[in-house]
């Protein structure tokens, strides 16, 4: 695995599943193993890696992670603090929200803002298209190139456009949910 | 691209950090003296939250699926095996 270094973002742009399917056949194995000795169950286990799996994406993603790394202990101890913030917090499930960066720091928050849950759901299915753009480009980094391939744009100039477009409408949706709530 | 779009551009800049300081005390001037660029820039910080934790549900519903193809996979029953076996007490 060490050898992939410098190479596992692009692998993750070119081809996830593949990329994902192979680091869970390879780590998983150690994460069970030391989710059972800590008295955890499967399901647990299951859980934790998959969340560590998701933040090291985003950090392999961003550049987060100095190479060379090697993967394997990278993500064994990513699950190692989830389990152990799990415990901290004797939560029965992680859920998302507890991988950090998903809440807004309270100075940032003037005003409340919309529930962000109900939100969320409205835009996977009211503007899935534009959301899968805004994801392509914002969390999954794929290059302006691919997404252009993959949307069907002539060019990278007018998938970024449309990149805007889209985040206006999503900003647009986010201020009338906020003002619905405001009013309300 | 229209002038909102070139602001939401530049709005966009400016939450990544990517403006001059001169540029961003601009911006920062703006929206102190303008409540709706205000609200803009809170909103777009908020539809950035809003893509990243769809992202990362859309992420953990690949996880699963993988999970659930190799566990179903009959070529990976001594790995499933070796797994579940950490967790008979």
């Amino acid at each position: 695995m060490e050898k992939e270094k410098g190479t596992l973002k692009a692998k993750f742009q070119q081809n996830r599943e593949q990329t994902f399917r192979s680091l869970y056949k390879k780590v998983f194995p150690a994460v069970a193993r030391f989710v059972a000795k800590k008295g955890g169950d499967l399901a647990l286990a299951e859980d934790i890696f998959q969340d560590a799996m998701i933040l090291y994406f985003e950090k392999v993603v961003s550049d987060q992670i100095c190479e060379p790394h090697n993967p394997q202990a990278y993500i064994l101890g990513i699950s190692r603090n989830l389990f152990f913030q799990h415990c901290k917090k004797n939560k029965p499930s992680l859920g998302l929200e507890s991988l950090g960066e998903f809440t807004v720091a309270p100075s940032e928050e003037a005003t409340p803002l919309p529930d962000r849950h109900r939100l969320l759901d409205y835009l996977t299915t009211a503007g899935k298209k534009c959301m899968d753009l805004l994801q392509a480009f914002y969390y999954f980094r794929s290059p302006m190139k691919e997404i252009a391939k993959e949307f069907g744009y002539r060019s990278e100039r007018s998938a970024t456009v449309q990149k805007y477009k889209c985040l206006e409408k999503v900003r647009e949706t986010v201020k009338q949910a906020h003002y619905a709530e405001v009013i309300a | 691209m229209r002038k909102s779009l070139h602001d939401i551009e530049k709005l966009e800049a400016y939450i990544q950090n990517r403006l001059s300081p001169a540029e961003a005390q601009e911006i920062r001037t703006d929206l102190l003296l303008h409540p709706s660029k205000y609200h803009d820039w809170l909103s777009q910080k908020e539809s950035y939250l809003l893509v990243h934790a769809a992202g990362r549900k859309q992420l953990k519903t690949e996880l699963q699926a993988i999970h659930l193809s190799l566990v179903q996979d009959p070529a990976k029953q001594k790995w499933w095996q070796q797994i579940q076996a950490f967790f008979v007490s």
